[in-house]
């Protein structure tokens, strides 16, 4: 799904801290350890993650207008959910010894690590160069006799 | 060095912030068009898709030579049964020394690359690795020739933004024959 306004942003970053929320709050049976908190923390840290590089290559594309307020929408979204993924990380230190071997820290560290990336080497999305992100080509600009006859690569060249 | 043996380049992998980064967006590339896939798309392909990039040092030499980029994206997908494929966005050799083999040292390090891809279950990334070129930059169609690239476009494919016409070309990256979903449909 493409999000692309800034209303749809707005709805689809309150869904994500609606479940987060509803899932440090103990309900449900995703969130029934700190384990599993943890885990789905990092599920949907990576499901934010996704939604925002899907709305760069999108613009990447020319498939929608690159708007400055929606991304600062985004930004200020991916803040919000590296502190707040960041503040659930160090709870879990505090409240299960054996935290340091849960599942969940690991894929949240891993989480927060794309997170940071993400914010650290923040570019601003724009339209391609290059022509093969933003050309729509038709199905017979490609001469799928040729791909089809096109030879395994040889041994000498891996 | 040219028309004999492929000099062995040393690959260094980089992002955007690296400082190598830095010093290549500064080279004088003859061609504008180099300089601005570097500065605008290079950097979005890091960090929004799954481009990966790397600097080349000759080894005899210790100082950097090029480098080169692959994508694993969707851009051909209609010609891979809508599986991610590799794709070369960019690959440049430092002005001044051109005409040594780097070029296509480079190109055969990417190819390698690709079809180390290719070879994974996880993720999933299609055999047919491609590319573009304008059809004025014949010293660079000549190379990917050369390594193995052939034509697959129909005709010359006219881009309005850049007011020139370019080439698709791909080669398959696996030794055995893979056939795409596409292509048996």
């Amino acid at each position: 799904m493409t999000i692309c306004d800034f209303n749809q942003v707005k709805d689809f970053a309150t869904t994500v801290n609606a479940q987060l929320d509803r899932c440090e709050n103990g309900e449900g049976a995703d969130c029934s350890s700190i384990d599993a908190t943890l885990t789905f923390c990092a599920q949907q840290c990576c499901t934010f993650v996704d939604a925002v590089r899907k709305w760069a290559q999108d613009v990447f594309a020319g498939r929608i207008a690159f708007d400055p307020a929606v991304e600062q929408l985004w930004k200020a979204e991916l803040v919000q959910l590296f502190s707040r993924a960041q503040h659930l990380l160090s709870l879990g230190w505090q409240t299960d010894p054996s935290w340091y071997a849960l599942e969940g820290k690991t894929r949240l560290e891993s989480a927060l690590w794309n997170l940071q990336k993400l914010l650290n080497e923040w570019v601003s999305p724009k339209l391609s160069v290059g022509p093969s992100a933003r050309m729509k080509l038709p199905a017979d600009a490609i001469d799928r006799q040729r791909i089809e006859s096109l030879p395994p690569l040889s041994a000498d060249k891996r | 060095m040219a028309g004999g043996s492929i000099p062995t380049l040393r690959p260094i992998q980089i992002d955007a912030s690296h400082s190598i980064f830095e010093e290549i967006r500064r080279w004088p590339f003859s061609d504008s068009f180099v300089s601005r896939l570097l500065r605008d798309d290079i950097p979005q392909r890091l960090l929004f898709s799954n481009a990966l990039l790397w600097a080349y040092q000759d080894t005899d030499e210790n100082d950097l030579v090029g480098f080169g980029c692959i994508d694993v994206c969707t851009e051909y997908q209609q010609f891979t049964g809508y599986e991610p494929h590799p794709y070369i966005p960019l690959l440049a050799v430092n002005p001044g020394r051109e005409g040594r083999g780097y070029g296509k040292a480079i190109v055969r390090h990417l190819i390698s690359v690709s079809a180390y891809l290719a070879s994974q279950k996880e993720p999933a990334c299609h055999d047919l690795l491609f590319l573009d070129v304008y059809v004025t930059s014949t010293r660079a169609r000549a190379l990917y020739e050369k390594s193995g690239f052939v034509i697959v476009s129909a005709q010359p494919i006219y881009d309005e933004i850049e007011k020139n016409s370019y080439l698709v070309m791909a080669q398959r990256v696996s030794q055995g024959s893979r056939m795409s979903r596409a292509l048996i449909e």
